[in-house]
């Protein structure tokens, strides 16, 4: 179910709204029941044949998790031993899963072009959601495992999983952060603040998807589409086509996160931000502490550090990092492309390290100073961040090539854009859009700030929420018939992940 | 309580005023106030009546607009003078997404030089309506030669109830003549075309309670869609079969205009442009059959299936606005023009 149909909003998000705080009145335990009911035929109304296989890795986990926290005395090496046992398994078991669904019609389809066998598994139906399902209980087993997290209650372990809101494209969330939401008696009591600034933010999301993203993907449509297809971009083509991208990827994502916070907020739960401004970022390491923040969280947590991090020496160091990101990049999908993009980023960030300590602590402060550098190092950052892009979203790799030569070599071009042209579209209104975009995502206060300030004011002036929730509710039920009278509804990219 | 009801009732009609100042700052298209103004059978635009148009949700392709003298979106007023040459059509002689100079009556008084061209386009008709422009415009200005650029499915459209009728009509069963004329705007519409949100929910997103009630809630299993029609960007191409209503049709119009085409009369005959730059034309006898009425009632026909594939042999560059948009673009309109202007001439 996606956020942005009537389904969900005129259906769907009522009833259990309704329903999750009718029942709380009498029983916290059943509303967490309820909404974990609700959060898995979200998820089933989708694709219902892999409800299963999310309840099946859920119990699995849930049991596995309880293996790894049982309580040991903290001298006995043998039950610490037993307990990292569990670990690998339940770490290995979710991987397997993960890895069979996503990697292994490539694996094989390498591996026979490699080697020339002739294997055949079928197409393997990727189900919506698995990569963030299956990162978000990795984490907790090796919660339980590290720092002796434990949860007694299915109904509780269940919800934190499937929780509707961050099922399908996150955000990735760590137990600590929900599990004391789920026991807090408060977040079972309808709260008037929560609900009107938890509506205000979903309606920016839908803003920013409906309207700006999808606003804009056309431009990206037409030049990669064509350009997977065997078709060359002009030069001003082939920038357009990765400018935008790079919006357009932004406010699909982020619009996402934000519809997920709000409707978080409506059941008085906060997810963690996934997103702060990340093309404000002056150099790569800024933009990956800024970007999908809750993945990056991950990778650094769960991957880099536990790969070693800084600690063994600087060859290490760069080589976990690489690594890390080459992985991040797998987890996006399974093609050589993501692994390349995956790459670049490694390559960015050790590039930024090694300068930063070539520079020494000294002049790095002095050049962080500069406004000068900072502007350089900005237009830098986004130069290395929109070329990537492009091997994001290419679908082939001739595709990508197409368009990253055409961004460098500067072929002539005649005065129509054939690509634009036959998509009837101009390169001057595509300018337009970029810069409107560019300008919102890189000036304009970010949801975060937004969302912050809303909740304060909803909830220390009940009145002005209403006024708000009256302004929302309309905003909401224009964008949505906008969006069905369109006559396409589109996913959001994240689904794919 | 009731205040907070206030409150949120303030919030709604606060945003519904911030989208209406909104919606005015953008191009949305605004009223076109058409009506029977300067005949009973013809539907034009009030006399130099300015208004707005664009595309689609995204306002795409926004133009502002102005009718002439007699109420057509033309580069000229319209005066007497038999040395003019009547463009005849639909909204594809209107091209209302193109700019002023690119519209097929601007193109083709350039492609004819000396010559002046009265653009009478009308978006919504079909042929027997554009017989009766043929009409008009040679009892008023004196017109002998005519050019008509027919859509492919302008014959069908000619039947009573095809949604593409201003006035002259025929019985799709007797093939009886029938008037079929646009009723005036009701209330609600007068008032509505004064909001620009009302427009833009109205105009641009084409909002209907049953389409929102079909795609806001569709049936889990999808019906088939008719497998004689298919749509394409809006403009309903049938899938070709010889049809009696073909020569009934073709027949009403040519005897309806005889006395009025004094001089030449050029048909140009539009084609399935996305089919030959797929390189996948089928026949479609239907189409081929009004080429022959066409020429035994002693028209000269443009044909374009030939002019637009020699241009696709040479040429990546795709003839429509979009593929949101089914019209001709400023190229294929060039095409049309000059081929148009040689026959002419």
């Amino acid at each position: 179910m996606l956020f942005t149909t009537a389904t969900f909003i005129c259906l769907f998000l009522p009833i259990v709204l309704v329903g999750f705080f009718g029942i709380a009145r009498f029983s916290h335990a059943a509303a967490a029941l309820w909404l974990f009911v609700a959060s898995v035929f979200f998820y089933g109304y989708w694709m219902p044949e892999f409800t299963l296989l999310l309840l099946g890795s859920i119990t699995g986990n849930f049991l596995v998790g309880s293996q790894i926290s049982k309580p040991t005395d903290t001298g006995d090496d043998r039950k610490r031993a037993q307990s990292k046992r569990w670990l690998v398994f339940g770490v290995a078991a979710n991987l397997v899963l993960l890895g069979y669904y996503k990697y292994a019609n490539f694996f094989i389809d390498n591996l026979n072009l490699a080697l020339g066998f002739d294997w055949h598994i079928g197409r393997v139906i990727l189900p919506i959601g698995i990569s963030f399902f299956t990162f978000t209980q990795i984490a907790f087993l090796a919660d339980a495992w590290r720092k002796g997290v434990r949860e007694y209650k299915f109904v509780h372990y269940g919800l934190f999983v499937t929780y509707f809101p961050h099922l399908i494209a996150g955000p990735v969330l760590h137990h600590a952060q929900m599990m004391p939401q789920f026991r807090e008696a408060a977040t079972y009591r309808f709260n008037s603040g929560n609900f009107s600034a938890g509506l205000a933010i979903f309606a920016l999301g839908l803003f920013k998807k409906i309207v700006l993203a999808d606003g804009i993907s056309p431009y990206a449509d037409a030049i990669f589409k064509m350009a997977d297809a065997g078709v060359s971009p002009d030069f001003a083509e082939a920038w357009l086509g990765a400018v935008v991208y790079t919006l357009q990827l932004y406010f699909d994502f982020s619009g996402y996160s934000d519809m997920a916070i709000g409707l978080s907020w409506m059941f008085n739960v906060r997810l963690p931000f996934n997103f702060n401004s990340p093309y404000r970022a002056t150099n790569i390491s800024d933009f990956w502490r800024r970007w999908h923040m809750s993945l990056s969280q991950f990778l650094r947590d769960y991957l880099y550090i536990a790969l070693g991090g800084n600690r063994k020496g600087v060859v290490r160091r760069y080589a976990n990092l690489m690594v890390t990101m080459v992985l991040g990049g797998l987890w996006h999908g399974a093609s050589w492309s993501f692994i390349i993009w995956g790459f670049l980023h490694g390559l960015y960030l050790g590039v930024n390290h090694g300068f930063r300590a070539l520079c020494g602590p000294m002049l790095t402060a002095r050049l962080d100073c500069s406004r000068l550098f900072g502007l350089a190092s900005w237009l830098l950052t986004m130069l290395a961040v929109i070329m990537a892009w492009v091997l994001f979203r290419a679908e082939t790799l001739q595709g990508a090539s197409r368009i990253l030569q055409g961004m460098v070599l500067a072929t002539q071009a005649g005065p129509t854009h054939a690509l634009l042209w036959n998509a009837g579209l101009s390169l001057e209104v595509g300018g337009i859009w970029c810069a409107l975009l560019g300008v919102m995502a890189c000036l304009a206060p970010n949801s975060n700030r937004i969302g912050d300030s809303l909740l304060a004011f909803c909830q220390t002036r009940p009145g002005a929420g209403a006024l708000i929730a009256g302004a929302s509710t309309t905003a909401v039920a224009f964008m949505l018939v906008m969006n069905i009278m369109r006559d396409s509804v589109s996913a959001f990219i994240y689904f794919n992940f | 309580m009731a205040r907070k009801l206030s409150l949120w009732l303030v919030g709604v009609g606060g945003f519904l005023l911030l989208l209406e100042l909104f919606f005015r700052l953008l191009p949305v298209s605004t009223s076109t106030e058409t009506g029977y103004y300067i005949d009973p059978l013809i539907l034009t635009y009030p006399p130099h009546h300015h208004w707005t148009t664009s595309t689609g949700w995204d306002l795409r392709n926004a133009q502002r607009l102005e009718s002439n003298n007699f109420g057509f979106v033309a580069s000229r007023d319209f005066e007497r003078n038999d040395q003019a040459v009547a463009l005849i059509g639909d909204s594809f002689i209107e091209s209302s997404m193109l700019a002023a100079t690119d519209r097929p009556g601007a193109q083709l008084e350039r492609a004819l030089g000396s010559r002046p061209v009265f653009a009478m386009g009308n978006p919504g008709t079909a042929l027997l309506d554009y017989a009766e422009r043929i009409r008009f415009a040679h009892e008023q200005f004196g017109v002998r030669d005519f050019v008509v650029l027919m859509e492919r499915g302008d014959v069908k459209q000619a039947l009573c109830g095809s949604g593409n009728i201003n006035a002259q009509c025929l019985d799709p069963k007797t093939f009886a003549p029938h008037i079929q004329k646009i009723p005036p705007p009701g209330k609600a519409k007068r008032i509505f075309r004064h909001s620009a949100l009302a427009q833009y929910v109205f105009g641009q997103l084409k909002f209907s309670p049953q389409k929102l009630r079909q795609q806001a809630f569709p049936p889990l299993h999808r019906v088939e869609s008719e497998p004689n029609r298919t749509v394409l960007n809006g403009l309903i191409s049938p899938i070709d079969e010889e049809a009696p209503f073909v020569d009934v049709v073709s027949h009403t119009f040519f005897e309806r205009i005889k006395p009025y085409v004094i001089g030449k009369l050029v048909i140009v005959i539009d084609s399935d442009r996305s089919a030959l730059f797929a390189g996948q034309l089928k026949p479609e006898p239907s189409r081929a059959r009004f080429i022959e009425l066409a020429r035994a009632a002693g028209a000269i026909v443009v044909d374009t299936e030939p002019l637009f594939q020699a241009h696709f042999d040479q040429s990546p560059l795709k003839l429509n606005v979009g593929p949101y948009d089914g019209h001709l673009n400023a190229l294929g309109v060039n095409l049309i023009t000059h081929a148009a202007a040689e026959a002419l001439q």
